[in-house]
């Protein structure tokens, strides 16, 4: 037995044949495993026809001849076994056959492995005996065999590395890209303010320089001579020059040289050097050297046009990378330059109208979208500067222009009348964001101005008024229809009620829907279906757009020249509003045109931008301004 | 620019209408012209246009909305020129009877009731028991002289 345990082939007959024979056994109810051997033992290894003839003769338990089956049932076996008993354990011997054939193919596959595992270690070891054997030199071939095998599989590392690391970028890029927006971005802005405070600290120089100048000039011993005009003007030239390029120091000298030489002049001269270096700026911004050629300079319109054009454009490239931030901002520094110097900006100061320049390039690099709407605007002073000295100054200016604006108005000069109460506005803007004036008495200021301008400039905050008394109630009252934008306004509110009144109307009657949408007893025409619910509100929206539609006050047709809002859009954004602020502005527009209706004004639109214009040459931003117009709203 | 105003009136042979008339016909008019416009704008709308300006009409987003219609519909406003245009023929060939009707129940408001004096200016439609256009605007206060 203990031989047959180590071999598998005969350990599977083995047991095969023992439970062939345990089954037989129990079936003819008295096998033993010694009735077992000598079925072993005896078995004729190849049974006749004869042998395995059918005996259906005998009882079960019996053979034929009635002998007791525990007796001789292995000798009756060996005589002759009947058909069942001997396909029983045929089958079982025929599997035996099976395990031992799978048990030797086992063996066969081992075997076949071993030789393989052998002839792999005789290979190694062949060819380890072989490289024992071979000379240096080959040994060395080897070596730069090996290593040109490394460095390409490191190659190959690296390129499959340089992949997964572009696949890893390609996913982050726009991330990255965003990142790096938003920092060059940043960086624009900081470039911006640091120009701004190199502007500051220039035009601190100046101003001591200049007080210094003065206090010479007064000095016992002044035996300076007065410059003349033109040198007078090629020291503004030489100062707006250096202004505009990067190098503080020489701005600051131009600015000294200039100032002393101003200071030397008296009030009047000063005014005609003024007026002439205006000229001379604006001959110069054409590019020619002929001051003598004034019908090519663009005018001042021109150049607020082209302002209102670089704003559209900066805030149309806010986000593209490939703009030129800088050098937009090196032309809106040169229009500014231009249009200080046409209209004369800060009366001939050159501190004060610096600081109105920087005013207005904040104002416009806000409305551009390069300053954030939520930012406060302020223009701080620059070190070493005289505060209180400049808040004096700055209350002298602003009362000299309204002073000025008196008596052109005396003189029905009108055209001076606007200049100086812009002056006036423009001085009020920088002493706000100065700090000089409170909110309020900013609000007080503009009011004064307002008043002075004859149409509203800025109305006093009103803190009692509740937000919500803006609309419909007051509107209602008084005007029925008030305006194209109010009715998108209105139409917006209505055509969603009738949405979910589920009133789509009959599209294809022309009357009579009216008093059926408008009277008490509505008619539904069932619930909408989803395209109907647009078109219920896409129609009113752009039907209120669309259509200027007559407005009529109870009693009288109060506009007979409404205008196309969607041109008024456009307009908007050519004047330097940013989409938002476009619709801002016209969502409000019907408080202004109220206001102007009370006054007996004219209602277009081009008064409209006129007037926001103004204020923009103050020195207000477009939120401003939109906060103006809701402000008139509450009125 | 599409006006709806008095000589429009005057042009589908409505001039003739009363002031309160007018301004219902107006305003009429205007509601049909938008539902039309409505209804031509959504017609050539996608699934995934109608959802997103469903979206603008549940957030109450009319600016919102306006935006969408001018970046969506740049032609929004030739349809509707072509809509008031095709409005404006069937308004000019109901304009008889619309007159006619409006007589007659002007005809038999003045029978229920002692006459009163209502007469139009030029260009200004008077309504009855108004002030003359502009008086009442000469006596409004500009705001900020009221406020100041």
């Amino acid at each position: 037995m203990s031989e047959l345990a180590h071999n598998p082939v005969e350990t599977a007959k083995a047991m095969a044949e023992q439970k062939a024979v345990n089954n037989w056994v129990d079936i003819e109810n008295g096998g033993s495993m010694a009735d077992f051997q000598k079925y072993i033992e005896g078995r004729p290894t190849e049974a006749s026809d004869a042998d395995y003839a059918v005996d259906n003769s005998h009882a079960p338990g019996e053979y034929g001849d009635g002998r007791n089956v525990n007796s001789h049932v292995i000798n009756e076996r060996i005589e002759g076994e009947t058909l069942a008993d001997t396909d029983y354990s045929y089958k079982h011997l025929t599997m035996a056959e099976l395990a031992k054939e799978r048990a030797e193919a086992r063996i066969s596959e081992d075997a076949r492995k071993q030789n393989q595992v052998e002839k792999v270690l005789n290979k190694k070891v062949k060819a380890a005996i072989t490289l024992d054997d071979r000379s240096g030199e080959t040994a060395e071939e080897d070596a730069k065999l090996a290593r040109d095998n490394m460095r390409n599989r490191l190659q190959e590392v690296e390129r499959k590395e340089t992949e997964r690391l572009t696949a890893v970028e390609a996913a982050l890029k726009p991330e990255e890209v965003a990142r790096n927006r938003m920092e060059r971005h940043e960086a624009t802005l900081e470039t911006i303010r640091e120009r701004q405070r190199q502007e500051e600290e220039a035009q601190e120089a100046a101003r001591l320089a200049a007080e210094e100048a003065a206090a010479e000039s007064s000095a016992p011993e002044d035996e300076v001579a007065k410059p003349s005009r033109e040198d007078v003007l090629r020291m503004i030239k030489e100062a707006t020059d250096a202004a505009q390029g990067d190098d503080p120091e020489a701005t600051r000298a131009a600015q000294d040289r200039l100032n002393a030489a101003l200071s030397s002049l008296s009030p009047e001269e000063r005014d005609a050097v003024a007026a002439a270096a205006a000229e001379a700026a604006a001959s110069d911004d054409e590019g020619g050297e002929t001051p003598e050629s004034p019908e090519a300079q663009p005018t001042a319109e021109q150049l607020k046009a082209e302002i209102n054009s670089l704003i559209t454009t900066i805030g149309e490239n806010l986000n593209n990378e490939d703009f030129d931030h800088a050098g937009t901002q090196e032309r809106l520094n040169e229009l500014l330059v231009g249009i200080a110097s046409q209209e004369n900006w800060g009366n001939g100061d050159p501190v004060v109208r610096a600081l109105e320049m920087r005013a207005a390039k904040q104002t416009v690099n806000r409305n551009a979208g390069l300053i954030s709407k939520d930012e406060r605007l302020t223009l701080t002073l620059p070190e070493g500067m005289d505060a209180d000295q400049l808040q004096t100054d700055l209350a002298d200016h602003y009362q000299q222009a309204m002073e000025l604006a008196a008596a052109a108005e005396a003189d029905n000069n009108e055209e001076e009348v606007g200049r100086q109460l812009r002056e006036a506005l423009r001085l009020a803007t920088v002493q706000h964001r100065l700090g000089h004036l409170s909110d309020e008495q900013f609000a007080e200021t503009l009011d004064s101005l307002n008043n002075k301008m004859g149409v509203p400039l800025l109305l006093p905050e009103d803190e009692n008024l509740p937000e919500d008394d803006l609309d419909d109630t007051e509107q209602s009252d008084e005007i029925e229809e008030p305006s194209l934008r109010q009715r998108l306004h209105d139409r917006w509110p209505n055509a969603r009620m009738r949405v979910r009144a589920g009133i789509a109307g009959d599209y294809g009657a022309a009357f009579g829907r009216r008093e059926r949408i408008e009277g008490t007893g509505e008619e539904y025409t069932g619930p909408l279906n989803r395209r109907e619910k647009v078109a219920a509100v896409v129609g009113a929206v752009a039907a209120a757009v669309a259509v200027g539609f007559i407005g009529y006050k109870t009693g009288e047709y109060v506009n007979n020249q409404l205008f196309d809002s969607g041109d008024n859009f456009d307009n908007l954004l050519r004047h330097g509003m940013t989409p938002d602020q476009a619709h801002d502005a016209l969502n409000n527009q019907p408080a202004f045109e109220r206001v102007f209706e009370s006054r007996e004004s004219v209602q277009t639109f081009g008064s409209f931008l006129e007037w926001a214009d103004k204020l923009r040459e103050g020195g207000l931003t477009n939120d401003e301004i939109i906060d103006n117009l809701k402000k008139l709203k509450r009125q | 620019m599409f006006k709806l105003d008095d000589n429009l009136l005057k042009e589908l042979g409505l001039g003739g209408l009363p002031a309160s008339e007018k301004n219902k016909m107006l305003a009429h008019i205007y509601e049909t012209l938008e539902m039309r416009v409505g209804m031509k704008l959504a017609e050539k709308m996608t699934n995934e246009q109608l959802d997103e300006f469903e979206g603008f009409i549940d957030k109450n987003d009319e600016a919102g909305a306006l935006k969408w219609l001018e970046s969506n519909f740049p032609n929004y406003k030739q349809v509707v020129a072509d809509e008031l245009e095709a409005l404006k023929s069937e308004i000019k060939q109901a304009a008889p009877q619309i007159l006619a009707a409006s007589q007659e129940a002007m005809a038999a408001a003045q029978a229920a009731q002692p006459p009163q004096q209502v007469q139009a200016q030029d260009n200004v439609v008077q309504f009855p028991g108004q002030p003359a256009a502009g008086t009442d605007a000469d006596q409004q206060q500009p705001p900020a002289q009221a406020a100041a």
